[in-house]
């Protein structure tokens, strides 16, 4: 992974000094809220419901295993020993006292750690596909490139007070994308061209909240010297012209809309032509120095495995259930790529205490090379196991309870926290996430429904990406009281689209019946087992399961 | 007037001339109405000429009209709202030249941002230090962008 | 997160704060929090209402603020409460 040179290191640590300066300016008054607000914001510090929230940076996912023992440590230390993974792969504390948030800044910079520009209308973290390095579909490793983007992305000193945040993914993957690029202020897709050169597709404008939008493509290729060149043309046309008067029209995506992506492109090319040619172009050996990061650990050479690997699978015993679920194909021959769940029914998704996070370091260590992965669907992956050790680490991940083997499952939801933690939401979503858990805790059953994502908002700003979800539910406030809308037919990934409102909104009581009731309408109606609820949808539409939902 | 101007804390040599007050030589600053009025009476007096300009218009129109005045303030209306700074980016890489001040609602914790955008000069927010103003300019000995490449300098 | 009381102080429990017959005069002390304070910060008002002796919320947000996260908060691993 990317080691901080000197550099980046001395950055990280006058971060951290400013931030205790302008606390301490809080705290003594110069400072009001409302001067305060966008400062702490760029230092990731939310005001929530209970306490105040600090989200650290995890830049594109990729956590080395010192560095989660420094979380839990924090987690153990100041706050109530546990940390919360997003939906955009960072972490969450939950109950930090603010006096003592630039200590916690200081012991993040000790491990090349920080919570910068993880909040605030300025440009976030980028992130990428869960796989990269090892997924079999890839191109080429995003990661490089994502490095090179969070690195001219960080306190660049133009796009600091964007209209809005702005959020960037990549995917190296041509199959399938698991970064959910289309859903992102700029996707971006390695490609290939004619001649085997990589360069980049990009897409504007996605983005899922009030106004959910997928992507629209501004630039089929794009040669790979010119990634921040062309970047800077984009955020440059959007820190001008986008809205500024409501906040809720303030992204990228509203601007792309307005003018039409045509004219939106134009736009960027004809700033573009100003700079491309500028020291911004990113040289080759710039592009080898960042691969050197990345570069493959040293694997053994190992015989393929994947018939013992589909032979495990094809027991019908928990561990071959997790098997079939959880592991996953890597590009090295004998090793796999292991998807731990963090959604076991005791505690919300994406929650993981400081004593599992210590034992998942140690894990990453004998199983592995010393990193891991944190998922954007709130989960974690051990991305090079030994597929010989797959039996060993299992019987691990059953005692820390990190063993659910329902990865793309029904239960495998992303849930954000909801009107029990958050002040924007309008209605609890957690709990209805552990009823859900709770009762559909078969094994066998969810995975004969299949290959399915649930995804909980609290409220309409869509942190737990309901419109892409292929089962959404959104909190909503009826009256005073606590409602739920249920959707259906979103996806996140190279066929993006959003899920539509199937009818009226239900009750707390009502709505895991609705989902049940949703559910079985997909199996009454799918040709065979293996056509997904998605396919299923897709192909006879919202009306039969609108009619299986309400009926009396 | 204190302003800060090349890092320093200096009297404002510039006075604001208002839309109703008369006329008058000496170094003054104009609103952009005001300029696009009076732009041939402005010119021909002595003295220096500088442009107050909201931030909501493009550069590449402001380099058109305000290519060869003195002095070009662009107003931060509330701190957040960050159009100014690629304004000011912009008027550089057109080639002007002259003074390039920040006025409005400008925080210290800003200044660093607004001096490799471009600014050279500074009002500060109301009720705000100037001499804490200025230590925002070394909050950072070190920027990501110059890594990557050399960025445009603030004078081009 | 705190209440305030008859005495002016920030107290955590919402059975220790200052009630007010109606809205105007809760309006009011409001505007003298928002002057004198600088620590604490968005000060606010809400309607409550006295439920079997007690004061509880009307909203389903404030309910929550005023006994914290409805989910049990055990920690992840199930070794006990937060």
């Amino acid at each position: 992974m990317y080691k901080y040179s000197e550099y980046d290191s001395t950055l990280v640590r006058e971060r951290a000094e400013q931030f205790r300066d302008q606390i301490g300016r809080r705290l003594s008054g110069e400072l009001t809220e409302d001067e305060f607000k966008p400062l702490r914001l760029q230092n990731g510090l939310y005001l929530q419901l209970h306490a105040y929230m600090l989200r650290v940076a995890i830049p594109y996912g990729l956590l080395a295993a010192h560095q989660l023992r420094k979380l839990a440590h924090i987690a153990r230390t100041y706050d109530r020993g546990y940390g919360h993974f997003t939906t955009r792969q960072n972490i969450q504390f939950n109950w930090p006292e603010l006096e003592q948030v630039p200590t916690i800044l200081d012991e993040l910079a000790e491990v090349e750690m920080h919570a910068i520009q993880t909040s605030g209308n300025c440009i976030r973290n980028t992130t990428t596909d869960h796989l990269a390095g090892v997924a079999r579909d890839e191109i080429a490793d995003p990661r490089p490139y994502c490095e090179m983007v969070r690195q001219w992305s960080t306190f660049h000193p133009e796009f600091a007070f964007l209209p809005r945040k702005f959020k960037i993914a990549f995917t190296g993957s041509a199959d399938s994308d698991r970064a959910a690029i289309r859903l992102h202020d700029i996707g971006i897709q390695l490609v290939e061209d004619a001649n085997g050169e990589l360069g980049f597709r990009i897409f504007v404008g996605g983005g899922m909240g009030r106004t959910p939008k997928v992507g629209k493509l501004v630039r089929d290729f794009l040669p790979r010297q010119h990634l921040i060149s062309y970047l800077e043309a984009i955020l440059r046309v959007y820190n001008q012209r986008g809205r500024r008067d409501n906040i809720y029209k303030a992204r990228i995506k509203i601007l792309v809309d307005a003018l039409g992506v045509e004219e939106f492109g134009a736009l960027v090319e004809k700033e573009w032509e100003e700079i491309r040619e500028s020291s911004l172009q990113v040289t080759e050996s710039e592009i080898e120095r960042m691969k050197s990061f990345f570069t493959p650990p040293p694997y053994e050479t190992l015989p393929d495995a994947s018939d013992d690997v589909a032979a495990l699978q094809a027991t019908e015993t928990p561990l071959g259930q997790w098997a079939r679920n959880n592991v996953l194909p890597h590009k090295k021959d004998g090793y796999s790529a292991v998807v731990l769940s963090l959604k076991s029914y005791a505690s919300p998704a994406g929650d993981l205490s400081d004593k599992q996070m210590d034992a998942v370091a140690e894990l990453s260590e004998r199983y592995g090379f010393g990193e891991l992965i944190v998922t954007h669907t709130q989960d974690l992956v051990l991305p090079d196991v030994r597929s010989d050790a797959l039996e060993a680490l299992h019987a691990e991940l059953v005692d820390l309870d990190i063993a659910t083997p329902n990865h793309n499952r029904l239960t495998d939801l992303i849930c954000c926290p909801g009107l029990d933690f958050c002040n924007l939401a309008n209605a609890r979503s957690i709990p209805v996430a552990q009823e859900i858990r709770q009762r559909f805790d078969d094994i066998d059953y969810l995975d004969d429904l299949g290959e399915l994502s649930l995804k909980i908002s609290g409220c309409i700003n869509a942190c737990g990406h309901h419109h892409v979800g292929t089962i959404g539910i959104l909190g909503i406030d009826k009256r005073g009281e606590e409602a739920y809308q249920l959707m259906l037919g979103g996806s996140a990934g190279h066929d993006a689209s959003l899920g539509k409102v199937l009818g009226q909104a239900f009750t707390r009581e009502e709505i895991v019946p609705a989902l049940e009731r949703a559910l079985k309408t997909y199996v009454d109606l799918r040709e065979s087992p293996e056509e997904t609820f998605i396919q299923t949808f897709r192909r006879v539409g919202d009306k039969p399961f609108r009619e299986g939902v309400y009926a009396e | 007037m204190s302003i800060i101007r090349n890092r320093s804390i200096v009297e404002d040599d510039f006075r604001v001339l208002a839309d109703q007050d008369p006329l008058t030589d000496g170094d003054v600053i104009v609103s952009l109405e005001r300029f696009r009025e009076q732009r041939d009476a402005l010119a021909s007096r002595q003295g220096r000429l500088g442009v107050q300009v909201p931030n909501d218009i493009l550069a590449e129109d402001l380099l058109a009209e305000l290519g060869s005045v003195d002095l070009i303030a662009i107003d931060f209306p509330i701190y957040r709202d960050g159009r100014g700074f690629s304004i000011a980016r912009l008027l550089r890489r057109g080639g002007f030249t002259g003074e390039v001040r920040a006025t409005g609602n400008v925080l210290r914790d800003q200044i660093a941002f607004m001096e490799r955008c471009g600014f050279d000069a500074y009002e500060i927010a109301e009720g705000k230090s100037l001499e804490g103003a200025l230590e925002g300019f070394d909050d950072f000995s070190v920027t990501y962008q110059d890594a990557i490449g050399p960025r445009t300098s603030p004078r081009g | 997160m705190a209440y305030l009381d008859t005495q002016g102080a920030w107290v955590k429990s919402i059975a220790d704060a200052n009630v007010f017959a109606e809205s105007g005069a809760a309006e009011q002390r409001l505007a003298e929090v928002r002057k004198a304070e600088s620590t604490i910060t968005e000060p606010y008002v809400f309607p409550a209402e006295m439920t079997g002796g007690q004061l509880t919320p009307i909203s389903a947000r404030e309910k929550l603020r005023a006994v914290g996260p409805s989910t049990r908060l055990r920690r992840p691993d199930g070794s006990g409460a937060l």
